[in-house]
């Protein structure tokens, strides 16, 4: 019973939060200086002409009216308005064209920033002070201080200029003639530069933690009975020790947004961080709107589901239903 | 990763242990070389209009663009428009210097006074001023601060006021968390059964013991803000007009990955990375000396 109204008080507060951040979306077209029919038709387009379009597109109607206008056409049948710019294109088309792009890049990112970290952290941890673990900090320390633009430049100019190994611009989609050997192959330099960041971070992190935890009791307990030290470390520290690894998890796909935005610029990928910037320049707002409402839904949603995973990892929050 | 703000935990624990004997901040050979490397960048840029430079924004058609460093007066060589790299970079460090300096003074001071009035009344003003802050941590910050910008306009001015207000929740935080703290120890009671006011309580006995601490936290912020600016005119979001380093290493993308010519986008990527570095190390310093602990960086 608890656990259901900590999940139901949970959820409600989801809502209001979606709903929030939906309408600040949706202020940012409406609060400009100038109006939409201005863009549409132009600065010199006569009065009457102006008052029947925006009669046409509703923009007449008092602000919330318009707001819940566009709040049920995003949620009965995905109606993000049309791209204004030089395409008319619907917007949701445009986002699921490139969702696929920037997908791909944080799934890969945070799956190889994982792989690499969590064996690097208990190594780092287990060996806590020693010159290998002192190297681990350094080195992380310094990733964490290097912007992802110019760690860009610097994996371009190894190993596309020197060592010629990888593509320095250019995407491959998956499903092109080329298959996914030419697709991994031309995502590698964007996805290194967004796991240097993520993997320093989880690094970092998870060490601190793994230290924390192998002062325990219990682990001097399992040792004392002769476990193997990659099973204490794997099976005893890893999971108490991973509470921090996991918010962090949730809020780092907030900062791989950011870290898209900046590789498939650099690199031009079409995915979602390059249709922001291009349409910036358009100054087609309608599809930086849809951009930001869907990318800060999701970022809600995943911290929300997040949150509810603590429950999994740790009993004693799911006993405290909380 | 720099693009994200750090989200300090909201538990009491993020504050400062006032018993714990303050350890004297030791630099160490590190920490003098990145005040030294601040020092020197902070002073070209502050002397950029009296230093002997080309102008940054002139075209030097006497050699030709991109040329490699050392070439004909060019220290650090030309970029893809003619332009002396040298005096670009250090014209550059102006903009690095006013977001810093914005940032410790308009996010610090706002984010600080809602963590500070959100710690010490607690109640509905708390349960307010903390949903804005979460809300603002609800959009990815460079998305939210993309939008501030598509919404502000691109010039400089609008675009030190969106990395301000991105970088308030985090003020606000680690501010809120430390007066929760500190409200509840006993010189604050003994100022109270003193008679003394919220304000006089507020002003003289929980500011002092807060601003350490955010101020300690404040040189973080300024490394991510630094790199924010750098990432909106890397991205060619700000006007221009502007020089910065993240412009310039975005005006040397086309060299470096079409005629593979490194030096223009390579020279200021270095600068942007060593500055970061010693802003972020000399934080980490002054952190460790306040004992703030970062637990979601």
């Amino acid at each position: 019973m608890q656990i259901a109204r900590a999940v139901l008080s949970r959820l409600v507060k989801l809502v209001v939060v979606v709903l929030i951040v939906s309408f600040l979306t949706f202020m940012l077209t409406k609060l400009l200086p100038g109006d939409l029919t201005n863009t549409l038709l132009g600065p010199e387009a006569s009065g009457p002409a102006k008052t029947a379009l925006q009669k046409e597109l509703g923009l007449d109607k008092p602000i919330l009216v318009q707001y819940w206008d566009y709040l049920s056409g995003v949620v009965t049948h995905g109606d993000l308005g049309t791209a204004y710019g030089t395409s008319n294109f619907p917007v949701k088309d445009l986002l699921f064209n490139r969702l696929p792009v920037t997908l791909e890049l944080m799934l890969l990112a945070q799956l190889v920033s994982l792989v690499i970290s969590v064996p690097l952290a208990m190594f780092s941890a287990y060996r806590a002070n020693s010159l290998a673990d002192r190297s681990i900090t350094a080195g992380a320390f310094g990733l964490i201080s290097l912007p992802s633009f110019a760690m860009s430049v610097f994996l371009v100019y190894v190993f596309s200029l020197q060592l010629d190994l990888f593509p320095a611009v250019g995407f491959k989609r998956l499903t092109g003639p080329e298959g996914i050997g030419a697709n991994l192959r031309s995502v590698a330099l964007p996805v290194a530069v967004l796991v240097a960041g993520v993997t320093a971070v989880y690094t970092r992190l998870l060490r601190s933690d793994l230290i924390a935890t192998l002062q325990e009791d219990f682990i001097l307990m399992a040792r004392s009975k002769g476990l193997p030290t990659w099973h204490i470390l794997l099976r005893h520290a890893l999971r108490p020790s991973s509470f921090s690894l996991l918010t962090v998890f949730g809020i780092n796909f907030g900062a791989l947004i950011g870290g898209s935005i900046i590789v498939e610029y650099f690199f031009s990928l079409p995915g979602l961080g390059l249709l922001v910037v291009e349409s910036f320049y358009k100054r087609d707002l309608l599809v930086v709107q849809g951009v930001v409402l869907v990318v800060a839904v999701a970022f809600v949603v995943v911290n929300f589901i997040v949150d509810a995973l603590y429950a999994v990892l740790d009993p004693r929050v799911r006993r405290a239903g909380a | 990763m720099t693009d994200v703000l750090p989200v300090p935990e909201v538990t009491g624990a993020a504050a400062a242990e006032p018993h714990e004997p303050r350890r004297k901040s030791n630099l160490g050979v590190a920490g003098w070389l990145a005040a030294i490397w601040l020092l020197v960048v902070s002073a070209a840029a502050l002397l950029a209009p009296v230093l002997p430079l080309d102008d940054p924004r002139i075209t030097d058609f006497a050699v030709p663009n991109n040329a490699s460093p050392g070439t004909a007066g060019h220290l650090l060589g030309t970029d893809n428009n003619g332009f002396d790299i040298f005096s670009r970079i250090i014209w550059g460090g102006r903009v690095s210097l006013i977001v810093a300096f914005a940032v410790l003074l308009f996010g610090m001071t706002v984010g600080g006074l809602i963590g500070l009035l959100a710690g010490f009344f607690r109640g509905k003003l708390e349960t307010a001023l903390m949903s804005i802050v979460d809300i603002l941590l609800a959009f990815p910050s460079l998305v939210l601060l993309i939008a501030l910008v598509s919404f502000l306009g691109p010039e400089l001015r609008n675009v030190v006021l969106g990395i301000c207000i991105v970088s308030i929740p985090a003020f606000a935080r680690i501010s809120r968390a430390t007066t929760l703290t500190f409200s509840q120890r006993e010189f604050v009671v003994a100022a109270r059964a003193a008679g003394a006011g919220n304000g006089r309580i507020l002003v003289r006995e929980i500011l002092p013991n807060v601003i350490l601490p955010l101020l300690a936290f404040g040189l973080l912020v300024v490394a991510i803000a630094i790199v924010a600016e750098g990432s909106l005119a890397f991205l060619g979001l700000t006007s221009t007009e502007t020089i910065s380093w993240g412009g310039m290493i975005n005006s040397g993308r086309r060299p470096l990955q079409e005629d593979n010519v490194a030096h223009v986008a390579m020279i200021p990527a270095v600068v942007m990375f060593l500055t970061v570095l010693a802003v972020n190390f000399l934080g980490d310093r002054f952190r460790a000396a306040f004992d703030v602990k970062d637990t979601a960086l």
